[in-house]
């Protein structure tokens, strides 16, 4: 059986539910059209949500969705893609998500490099529990819970995504959308653990990294022809830079067997409806007296 | 023939053939952990299974690689063995703390074997614990032959199993079966067996045990652990997934896994924690995959949050737990039956989940393949319970080929041709069962979204007051007609009695036994091993308890975790319980004194 997919296919009935002006539409729009444009149909599409503002999108895209845990997202994503590779596995969590709760599990996807593609939606701040310090909060900025202003030290999470071994790292911005679709694009098409960082203003409660304040110091890598994308070491010096500027693009690329790949183990989840048991007679005889 | 022998201080040694009451011996090797006193205690195990007994094997180690005090106890007979006992015929000490922890577990008819030159048994010892000690050359013949130091081991079996009257043969037989993996150090061990053999002839003599009951020689019998039968009724029911982090009692079930997973054609993965274990296990069952997660107590409280996310998206997914004693790190290779509650009540709020207790064996091979369709069916989480004692335990079963109406139960999946019928599918559908139909990833028209906010039939996001109450109402009901699918109550012993053992999980075999013995003293007692205690076998439980005039609890914890569970379906006046909570299973010995002094 086939299905010709409409562009309007990818979304629910659901009325959305994010502020006026958040950057999380630019994502949702932009993710939804690149996935259009690269006519992945939505069945054979999972996008696992963390939980935050980003995760309450989970109702909002109509394709194979799994809204788990807070910064749990990329074992529910990895747990899929191991038992069904033909699957497009995306994750969709926040910075708190990704940097805060669930970093442990950032670094080991980023080694293990499935092919799974991580868009976090980074707005430095804790939105949906209306305001608190996130771990990718500038030092210094002031939040409910940092009222004399920041001071430890934020993640860095293109470096670190560089350094674990991701094998796709860049970063977007909610205010440049078409570009945006560019680097979803990118990362969709990347085989291997693609890792996106999408600098994402919250309009209520972050009101020092605004559209206006990314605006004034975002650029692009790829604006200069001779920046090499393969280039590790490059990569990871100008994943340092953030203030004054702040590049956007995609920093690392680079070409590494999958996880998947090394396993090589198949188990056709959509094939195997066996229902005899599986006979274990060579099993036992390994123990037979 | 060099004579090695003139410490030897024998008189004459007891006759281990079994007979009358003494339906079990008991033998048990100690020495420093990583000596390899394990593989020494399954080479004996081997050799008693070869010469037609049923073995079961038990052995405590600290949770260090080496150094330290490590003991096996084999418990051998005709008959089967029900558990491994504490009473020990033969004490094989290969270092002197093996007779300091042990002695209280002697009787006048135990032998000892030791070697003077590895350690000295005191007068005062020796006094107190009048048995027959033998010591083996065992230095002298190292040193004679020139052998390595690793077939001391060899020695000291060889010399317990001839004290035993088992045949040069038969001991060559088992020690190749064991060390066939190890071929650089098979030859060696073979040499010393029979040089052990030689030197010790003129000692032991030529004994030849006997065994009368020659139909378990006729029988094809296994013997293997816990966790290898926990793992082959997982392959049986083709899982799909099994994910786990390294945790002792439940780190050789992830070993059997990796094991298996390329002939068996599923998915197993070491995770970075125990967090990953479950929600990864979680995505995979979503996606179609029968899955597992495997741990222990501590592993378990780290996935309790992912435990609720599966009850909330009724994604089916199996657990298997391994107990040992807590809290925090505890008693990482000791044993307990201390976590029935902490499954029982794990997570916040309230949902369905089948808690499944294996008695023995057989039964972790069963409930394991079991497991797997009632989480399917019912779309609900199922644990496992087992634990050290059980899960690391050797036993002799006889295994049947299955029978032919087992089947796999995969619950209500749509195939694509049902999914074509259907639109605007309803992953969550209101039903009168309360289960509603799958879809997986991939499929055509069956799109959906699983939530781990409260949700509607769709599963997009609803916190109205009345999709809550009918999703709570649809959570529950799924599993009110569950017991149809669980085995019946396990009930042993005599008909007409007034007295009965109630217990859960592992500790049956103990149980088992006590009666047997107890009833030779002609002390009838009926035992009552709970295989499973979520959903609760309340009415069975009711109508066997009920005439009863005491009733013996026994469990391998503090408070009394089942007796609290049945403590308002029974009259507690009638109840004595016994409670063990030291990190050591529960014996047949103490259940005995406990009822004989109760009763």
């Amino acid at each position: 059986m086939k299905k010709i997919y409409q562009r309007d296919d990818y979304n629910t009935n659901q009325k959305c539910t994010w502020c006026p002006g958040c950057g999380n539409f630019a994502i949702w729009y932009m993710l939804k059209q690149a996935l259009f444009e690269l006519k992945i149909n939505p069945h054979n599409v999972v996008i696992v949500y963390g939980v935050g503002c980003s995760g309450n999108g989970a109702n909002f895209t109509d394709v194979y969705s799994f809204h788990g845990l807070h910064g749990r997202a990329l074992p529910v994503a990895q747990g899929i893609k191991l038992v069904n590779k033909n699957l497009k596995v995306i994750v969709m969590a926040g910075d708190g998500d990704s940097m805060g709760i669930g970093i442990g599990h950032f670094i080991h996807a980023c080694r293990r490099n499935m092919d799974i593609t991580l868009i976090m939606h980074d707005n430095q701040i804790y939105g949906l529990t209306t305001g608190q310090l996130s771990p990718r909060s500038d030092l210094g900025m002031i939040t409910k819970t940092s009222p004399t202003g920041n001071f430890e030290t934020p993640v860095n999470p293109i470096s670190l995504a560089i350094s674990s071994g991701a094998t796709f790292v860049a970063r977007g911005f909610s205010g440049h959308p078409r570009p945006l679709k560019e680097i979803f694009k990118a990362a969709l098409i990347h085989k291997g653990f693609s890792f996106v960082d999408v600098l994402q203003p919250c309009v209520t409660f972050n009101k020092l990294n605004t559209y206006a304040w990314y605006n004034a110091r975002a650029y692009y890598l790829q604006d200069d022809s001779t920046y090499d994308v393969h280039d590790f070491n490059k990569a990871l010096s100008v994943s340092f830079i953030w203030g004054q500027r702040i590049p956007l693009g995609i920093f690392y690329k680079n070409y590494a067997p999958t996880y998947e790949d090394s396993l090589n183990i198949d188990i056709n989840v959509l094939q195997t409806m066996d229902s005899s048991p599986q006979d274990i007679s060579e099993i036992l005889k390994e123990y037979e007296v | 023939m060099i004579n090695l022998f003139k410490t030897l201080r024998t008189k004459s040694i007891p006759d281990f053939n079994l007979s009358g009451h003494s339906l079990c011996r008991t033998i048990l090797i100690g020495g420093e952990a990583g000596q390899g006193i394990k593989s020494a205690g399954l080479i004996v195990s081997h050799a008693l299974l070869l010469a037609g007994f049923n073995v079961k094997l038990y052995d405590e180690y600290p949770s260090l690689i080496r150094g330290g005090h490590t003991d096996v106890l084999i418990t051998f007979s005709e008959f089967p063995v029900y558990a491994p006992n504490s009473e020990v015929d033969v004490m094989v000490c290969i270092d002197h703390k093996t007779f300091i922890n042990r002695k209280q577990d002697l009787n006048l008819n135990s032998i000892i074997l030791y070697d003077e030159n590895e350690f000295r048994l005191d007068n005062n010892e020796t006094n107190v614990y009048p048995c027959e000690i033998f010591t083996i050359p065992v230095n002298k013949i190292i040193k004679t032959y020139k052998l390595p130091a690793y077939t001391k081991n060899t020695i000291y079996l060889c010399a317990c199993l001839m004290t035993l009257g088992i045949d040069i043969d038969t001991t060559k037989q088992a020690i190749t079966k064991v060390l066939q993996k190890k071929p650089d150090k098979l030859n060696l061990n073979i040499q010393a067996c029979e040089l052990t053999y030689q030197n010790l002839n003129d000692i032991f003599g030529i004994r030849q045990i006997k065994v009368t009951n020659q139909n378990n020689l006729k029988k094809k019998r296994f013997f293997l652990s816990g966790n290898e039968c926990a793992g082959s009724g997982a392959i049986e029911a083709r899982m799909g997934f099994y994910a786990a982090y390294p945790m002792t009692p439940a780190s050789s079930l992830l070993d059997f896994m990796f094991k298996h997973y390329r002939t068996y054609n599923f998915i197993v993965k070491q995770t970075e924690d125990e967090i990953a274990a479950i929600n990864m296990a979680i995505g995979a069952a979503f996606a179609g995959a029968r899955s597992m997660v495997g741990t222990s107590g501590g592993g378990f409280s780290l996935m309790v949050e992912g435990l609720g996310l599966a009850a909330m998206t009724e994604t089916p997914l199996v657990i298997f737990l391994a107990q040992r004693p807590g809290p925090s790190t505890g008693m990482p290779t000791w044993t307990a039956q201390s976590d029935l509650l902490f499954v029982l009540n794990a997570s916040q709020d309230e949902f369905p989940r089948v808690v499944l207790t294996p008695t023995d064996h057989e039964e972790l091979r069963e409930m394991t393949f079991l497991a797997f369709n009632i989480a399917e069916k019912y779309q609900i989480p199922v644990f496992i319970l087992s634990d050290k004692y059980l899960s690391e335990s050797y036993t002799t079963i006889t295994y049947q080929d299955p029978n032919p109406s087992k089947k796999i139960d995969r619950g209500l999946l749509l195939n694509a041709s049902a999914l074509a019928r259907i639109e605007n599918f309803k992953r969550y559908e209101f039903t009168n069962s309360g289960i509603s139909a799958r879809s997986l990833p991939g499929q055509i028209n069956g799109i959906h979204l699983a939530n781990s906010d409260e949700s509607d039939e769709y599963g997009y996001s609803n916190e109205t007051s009345e999709i809550r109450r009918l999703k709570m109402q649809k959570r529950f009901k799924k599993v009110e007609n569950v017991s149809s699918d669980l085995p019946g109550l396990n009930v042993y012993g005599a008909h007409k009695t007034k007295y009965c053992i109630v217990t859960w999980g592992s500790s049956k075999g103990s149980a088992l036994e006590a009666i047997r013995r107890l009833q030779m003293m002609n002390k009838y007692i009926k035992l009552v091993a709970l295989n499973y205690v979520e959903p609760l076998p309340e009415k069975d439980l009711i109508s066997i308890l009920k005439p009863m005039k005491k009733i013996f609890l026994i469990e391998n914890n503090y408070t009394g975790q089942l007796y609290n569970i049945l403590r308002h379906l029974i009259d507690t006046s009638l109840v004595v319980r016994f409670n063990k909570y030291d990190g050591r299973p529960i014996f047949p010995k103490e259940i005995v004194d406990f009822i004989l002094t109760s009763i």
